[in-house]
């Protein structure tokens, strides 16, 4: 036999033991998972891998099948970055499992097409809160957002229920800490003591080879901190913008005013506030913008950072995997006691309460009854504390206790709104702001230069995005049209409910404010100078 | 061997079948509403053309909705506008005084003042002022009261006379007896009035108007209740001030804004007493 011919057939029978081995692992899975005789399998998909949240919804799951032996429940867990086609291809193709994390890839449409709207049990008691404080309240009022983050302005109904809210910490390395700082050292509360931590950690490098880094940074953990610093600075400069007066300033608002001249990066708080950017971002790692959050969460874990900014969805790994005790406390920001950056603060940020990790229902389900069921029970008061106490993630849910390992995340409630910010700019602006971002982690006047350095680029880039956002908003408003001539014919030919009722005038409403505001906008921008 | 005619043949008694199941389907049309209203206008198109093409409902009622749909059918061309265009023209002219025909002329306003990639904002007031005059009472005349609003006192220029606009469109406020249309419309004008400073005492007595009718959506009651507040504070109206700050502390504790609230009502009843 040739020599060529035997490697041939090396070659077909590793593909063939290949083949083989795997149908062998696929069939034992199979046979593991196999539901037991009368019992249905309700699939739930999301994209949260961070530790601890296989756990959590394992438990929530046997819990369940526990309370329903007719039921067993299957996670798939798909990572974030495929999630928007693999959502794509399962619901098209018909195969989509029951509940799904509503996010990535699902607009109003898909929404429509593919989910179950909840206006109908979002009214009545969630059956899981039996016996507890919330048995007699609508299940929409159990949330601690009231289900807001779940509501579709568009379709004027919910659409899905959600398991937690997250905020943003400072954590940090408790060894390495008192190493620095001396034994049993508070953690820093303000500002001050925040500064004084920089400058001890200089002190503490000057005799060392491998230098400490004192906040590992990335592109992605960057902004989280730095933006805060801006955003503090100008808490009045926002306010002073509320036109509407509701204590409250759309993004397309910030940036109208922006190119009307009512504020620039030569504003004094805007100038403090870059200022204060400049000074914190100094101590994180040099070119942190082209760092990845991997490589600042290895900065950390391997000690050549003493601090990191992350949420609260980063608690479990970063304990997990870092092996030094890990405290986390709230990012120390200027106070309106601060003798040089105090003046244009009103005190501490209000949290946001939006809810996250929301799941709805496919109308592709076979098992919805089931579905909802399952829905309800993890978002009932015992379900979401089960949830909590397994993930470490905040809880949703009234009266659920937080957990000792995440109570430095509690929301802060007694706070003031928050000031603009990048993020306070649409895609184009702030993909200019980016570009330019290095130039305010420079030595020689960085604040200056970097603002130089926008006055080109940046306006045409806010026009542009102020444009799309009018483009957006017409779509909108005309695709109501259609939405509100069905239901008013339904209203019409005496096929109604007072659900139907309410959709027509909040549909309408909707369809007004936005038209008031889509208008306002474009008139505006038409007379300001290009 | 069968030949491709007797191959054929199980695939045309399938499509026949399907037919007349379509055709004897009387809830298709329904069904295409219940799409329609939630945003499944390919759906719906293709449900209100199939009866439309079996005669399987009121062929006012299939054409009106073949041309609410084609507003928004995707890709939005100018054919479908003009086809949508077409079809309104036609049911208006043939009636013009059933639910068909006056729904079908505010979509035809709307058309001009929305759906047209030039739109055509004269045409459209003329045509909303129309159903206003012909219709004063039903829902989409109602309607066409807030749009004229918009378009007088938001869609026109800043440097226009929005106070000349604003005398204008408070003359078609007695018209309003729909209370929902008149929420709308006093939502509009308030805001319009903020914007362009055409006085906090009127913006005040719009909005609270607005509030004691109801408002539908909690985002926007929120926000009129934190606006009326601070307008009210404007104008040294301490004790409204109060009332609505505290109605909303006590509708949104949990807001973002709840804090800063919590402050301005410490500072009023700080400076009362």
């Amino acid at each position: 036999m040739k020599r060529e011919t035997i490697f041939q057939f090396i070659g077909f029978g590793l593909v063939a033991i290949g083949y083989l081995a795997s149908t062998f692992f696929v069939l034992q899975r199979k046979t593991a998972n196999l539901e037991k005789p009368n019992q249905i399998t309700l699939r739930i998909a999301h994209w949260q891998l961070e530790q601890g949240l296989h756990h959590a919804f394992d438990e929530l799951a046997a819990e369940f099948t526990r309370q329903h032996p007719d039921i067993r429940v299957e996670q798939l867990l798909v990572p974030e970055r495929i999630f928007p086609n693999w959502l794509v291809t399962q619901l098209i193709g018909g195969t989509a499992p029951d509940l799904i994390e509503v996010g990535y890839g699902i607009d109003d449409e898909r929404l429509a097409r593919y989910f179950v709207p909840l206006s109908l049990w979002v009214e009545r008691p969630n059956p899981y809160n039996r016996g507890t404080t919330l048995e007699k309240i609508p299940w929409r009022d159990t949330f601690l957002d009231g289900m807001y983050s779940s509501y579709s302005s568009t379709l004027q109904d919910y659409y899905s229920a959600g398991l937690n809210m997250h905020t943003v910490r400072l954590y940090y390395n408790r060894g390495l800490y008192e190493k620095i700082m001396g034994l049993g050292a508070p953690a820093p509360k303000n500002f001050r003591e925040f500064e004084a931590v920089f400058r001890k950690l200089a002190d503490y490098n000057r005799t060392r080879v491998n230098k400490v880094v004192a906040i590992a940074g990335s592109d992605y953990n960057g902004p989280l901190l730095l933006d805060q610093f801006l955003s503090n600075q100008t808490q009045k400069l926002l306010l002073r913008l509320n036109d509407l007066l509701d204590f409250t300033v759309s993004k397309p608002d910030t940036q109208l005013a922006y190119l009307a001249g009512r504020w620039n990066f030569t504003s004094p708080e805007v100038r403090s506030g870059l200022e204060l950017q400049h000074e914190v971002g100094r101590n994180l790692p040099p070119g942190f913008q082209s760092l990845r959050r991997e490589d600042a969460t290895f900065y950390f874990l391997q000690e050549r950072a003493l601090m990191i900014v992350s949420g609260s969805w980063d608690v479990r790994t970063l304990k997990a995997q870092a092996p030094f005790p890990i405290d986390i406390v709230s990012i120390p920001l200027p106070t309106p006691e601060n003798p040089e950056y105090g003046k244009y603060v009103l005190g501490a940020f209000a949290e946001n309460n939006d809810v996250a990790t929301r799941f709805g229902i496919t109308r592709l389900s076979k098992h919805p009854k089931a579905a909802l069921a399952f829905l309800q029970f993890m978002t009932s008061q015992r379900g979401n504390q089960m949830f909590v106490d397994t993930s470490y993630w905040l809880p949703s849910i009234i009266g659920v206790t937080i957990p000792e390992p995440i109570r430095a995340f509690q929301p802060i409630t007694e706070g003031y709104t928050q000031g603009l910010a990048f993020n306070s700019f649409g895609a184009d602006g702030r993909l200019v702001i980016n570009q330019n971002l290095y130039q305010l982690y420079s030595d020689h006047e960085p604040v200056s230069t970097f603002t130089r350095s926008l006055e080109e680029d940046l306006r045409p880039a806010v026009r542009r995005d102020l444009l799309q956002e009018i483009k957006t908003r017409r779509h909108a408003i005309a695709h109501d049209d259609t939405t509100l001539a069905a239901l008013q014919w339904k209203q019409y030919r005496g096929k109604t409910s007072s659900e139907t009722l309410r959709k027509i005038s909040a549909t309408r409403l909707n369809q007004d404010l936005m038209e008031c505001g889509a208008y306002t906008l474009e008139t505006s921008l038409d007379s300001i100078q290009k | 061997m069968m030949s491709l005619p007797h191959r054929l043949l199980p695939l045309l008694v399938w499509s026949a079948i399907l037919a007349v199941s379509r055709a004897s389907d009387p809830k298709l049309v329904d069904k295409a509403w219940d799409d329609a209203s939630m945003l499944l206008v390919q759906e719906s198109y293709t449900k209100f053309t199939t009866a439309q093409e079996v005669k399987g409902g009121g062929a006012r009622e299939i054409e009106y909705g073949i041309g609410v749909n084609l507003l928004n059918l995707q890709p939005k061309t100018v054919r479908n506008i003009n086809r949508a265009e077409a079809i309104f023209t036609r049911l208006i002219a043939s009636n013009p005084n059933d639910e068909v025909g006056i729904a079908s002329l505010y979509y035809l306003a709307r058309l001009e003042q929305i759906h047209r990639n030039d739109p055509n904002v004269p045409k459209a007031l003329q045509l909303y002022a129309q159903l206003i005059a012909e219709h004063p009472d039903h829902f989409y005349a109602q309607s066409a009261i807030a749009k004229v609003a918009i378009l007088k006192l938001c869609a026109t220029p800043t440097t226009a006379d929005k106070r000349q606009a604003l005398a204008e469109v408070e003359k078609l406020a007695h018209l309003l007896n729909e209370p929902a249309a008149r929420c709308n419309f006093n939502l509009v004008v308030s805001t319009a009035c903020i914007q362009y400073n055409l006085g906090d005492e009127k913006a005040l007595r719009y909005l609270i108007e607005a509030d004691t009718i109801g408002i539908p959506i909690q985002f926007s009651e929120a926000n009129v209740l934190i606006r009326i507040g601070n307008l009210a504070l404007r104008l040294g109206k301490r004790d409204i001030a109060i009332t609505y700050f505290e109605r909303f502390l006590k509708e949104f504790p949990r807001s973002t804004r709840a804090f800063t609230v919590q402050q301005k009502v410490k500072e009023l009843k700080g400076a009362k007493s």
